[in-house]
């Protein structure tokens, strides 16, 4: 067959595929909301969601289940489906913009700035016996943190992506040692904050959802929009201008776009590993490397990951293991796996 | 494609001066290059060759002088018109990511489209056409990533000529070719002047592709100009041996042989 048949041909698959992944997104959570130490069947979970969004009456429910479904269980299911949407997205678009496949949301270390913000929102909390919002602060030091970065690179002259991947280094390490001290200051209490820096969706409450949902939705919809420019960010600079691309604009969009998402994500959910890396990596290796397809598709396949990675620490270990250690745990050997599966097709140059 | 109105395409540059910090890069540059002509700019290493592409395609702004085109200032177009006007190849032709050629090639239609459009069937058709006259339609399959450099820089000239420029300009496109894809793929640039009224600017390090392809040779020496005109105009023994510091023979109306280093 003709490689532009195959081609039109390839986009219906990739949308199937995209309905595929939808589908069960839908299922997967309608199942995890009935999973857990309240058993509630598929139909009856599926009549609390569709009473709740529609305001219909909900009678023959008992008033726990409603409670359970809709204030305990929905809101931890959707922070993993939208925090695994925000990583998946980040990912791809960090691996386009710096040209590396190795590159994840937290390359830049706003991760770190968020789990820094979040470390001292919890050591002042200790301290002086206040209630300072963990996520506010993870958000607001991941915001920085990408300023900073951006700042040093650009003193360096220009956005290059080697200089971003080094400023992003720097500003990482600075900051990493700063969560050490916190910790070595937070004394006993330091389990609070390595807890929250491992990753986890426990007890995540519609509040963290209101935070995550928008940007990541409106996030996602501005990287779809603006994908085959970041698809022709990687000729190369020169490559770029001269297809009528504003190298400076889409990379700076893409820089804070990708940064955003990986702030919202963290800061509700701390640092998950993996999903970001994996999971775009993946679908290119599989299917392509047009962020067009991969965009979408990796918003999809990393939100219904997270979502069953979360309901599998929930139901094998009652929510002990964090989501975060588990889709590192989990994603690593399968990662290699796959890898060593395909050495033969040589992707990338080194 | 383009039709006769485009044949009038004319880029121009006007008097450049182009410094890179205070070292004097250009001086005093002037030339032009109109729809249905060949012109190769040649020179020595370090001649400023580059430099004047990426003036006349807008990347670099010259600290006096002015670049044209089709009267209008290049400078002050928009970064899509004047992609659709010109294409740039540049001598390496990597891509980041394992794009397939197909997708690679399908990015020259960018400035063509619209955010949200789709690629119709006409162009379909087009670029099916064009990736057969380069050669790359067995390609289209592969990783770009996988190509060897020859196989790479046929990609990137079929994305150019996918652009669908008035204007394009190669910087050493043709570098990694092999000596007969290099004669097919400057015969077909030959025939998409005068069919089509393209305009060709090419940087040759190959002066024999030079001689033989180009209806004009504009030479540079230490940012100057050190010759205008036809092949046989410009290229005489004294030219060599000014330019290129090279003992040549010149067979009249068939080409040079080099004999050795001055």
């Amino acid at each position: 067959m003709d490689a532009i048949q195959k081609r039109k041909k390839d986009r219906l698959k990739y949308l199937l595929l995209g309905f595929i992944f939808f589908a069960l997104i839908i299922i997967t959570l309608v199942f995890a909301v009935g999973m857990g130490a309240m058993q509630i069947g598929f139909s009856e979970s599926l009549r609390i969601l569709y009473g709740k969004l529609t305001g219909g009456a909900l009678e023959g429910i008992q008033d726990n289940a409603i409670a359970v479904v809709w204030e305990i269980r929905l809101p931890r299911v959707l922070c993993g489906l939208f925090v695994g949407m925000g990583l998946a997205v980040a990912g791809a678009i960090f691996q386009s913009l710096l040209g590396n496949p190795l590159a994840d949301p937290y390359t830049l270390g706003v991760s770190t700035g968020a789990a820094f913000g979040a470390s001292l929102a919890i050591l002042l909390n200790i301290l002086f016996a206040l209630v300072l919002s963990t996520t506010l602060f993870a958000f607001s030091f991941a915001f920085l943190t990408l300023m900073l970065v951006l700042f040093i690179t650009k003193r360096g002259g220009g956005l290059s992506t080697h200089s971003l991947i080094i400023s992003g280094i720097i500003v990482g390490s600075i900051l990493s040692a700063g969560i050490s001290f916190i910790k070595m200051a937070a004394g006993e209490n330091v389990s609070t904050i390595v807890f929250w820096i491992m990753g986890s969706l426990v007890s995540r409450q519609w509040s963290d959802v209101f935070l995550v949902m928008p940007i990541v939705i409106i996030g996602c919809i501005i990287a779809y929009a603006f994908a085959d420019d970041l698809n022709i960010m990687t000729l190369g600079d020169n490559g770029a201008q001269a297809l009528g691309v504003n190298t400076k604009h889409t990379r700076l969009l893409y820089l804070i776009l990708g940064s955003c998402l990986t702030a919202a994500c963290v800061s509700v959910s701390g640092v998950i590993g993996f999903v970001g890396l994996v999971v775009p990596h993946l679908l290119r290796m599989r299917y392509t490397a047009d962020n067009r397809v991969l965009i979408p598709l990796s918003a999809l396949l990393g939100g219904l990951l997270l979502m069953l990675a979360d309901n599998a620490t929930r139901l094998l270990s009652g929510g002990e293991i964090p989501v975060g250690v588990l889709t590192t745990l989990l994603g690593g050997p399968f990662f290699l796996f796959v890898f060593s599966k395909k050495p033969r097709r040589q992707f990338y140059d080194e | 494609m383009m039709n006769k109105a485009n044949l009038s395409a004319c880029l121009s540059a006007q008097d450049i001066e182009f410094y890179y910090g205070r070292r004097k890069v250009l001086t005093n540059i002037g030339l032009k290059v109109s729809g249905g002509e060949y012109l190769s700019l040649i020179g020595p290493n370090g001649s400023g060759k580059t430099t004047l592409f990426s003036i006349l395609c807008g990347l670099l702004q010259p600290q006096k002088g002015k670049v044209l085109f089709n009267e209008r200032a290049v400078q002050k177009m928009n970064a899509r018109k004047r992609a659709q006007a010109i294409a740039i190849v540049q001598q390496s032709a990597e891509q980041a990511m394992p794009f397939t050629c197909l997708e690679s090639i399908l990015l020259g239609l960018h400035p063509h489209q619209g955010r949200f459009d789709t690629i119709s069937n006409a162009q379909y058709q087009k670029v099916r056409k064009l990736m057969e006259l380069t050669d790359t339609i067995k390609l289209s399959e592969q990783p770009i990533t996988q190509l060897s450099g020859g196989e790479r820089q046929r990609v990137a000239l079929c994305r150019a000529l996918v652009q669908q420029p008035k204007i394009l300009l190669l910087d050493e496109a043709m570098s990694e070719l092999d000596v007969a894809v290099r004669m097919q793929m400057s015969e077909l640039l030959k025939k998409l002047c005068h069919e089509k009224g393209l305009a060709v600017m090419a940087i040759h390090h190959d002066l024999n592709l030079a001689y033989r392809f180009s209806d004009k040779i504009y030479a540079l020496k230490e940012g100057c100009c050190a010759g205008f005109g036809t092949p046989e105009q410009v290229m005489t023994e004294e030219f060599f041996r000014k330019v290129f510091h090279v003992k040549a023979e010149i067979f009249a109306n068939k080409g040079f042989f080099i004999q050795n280093i001055l």
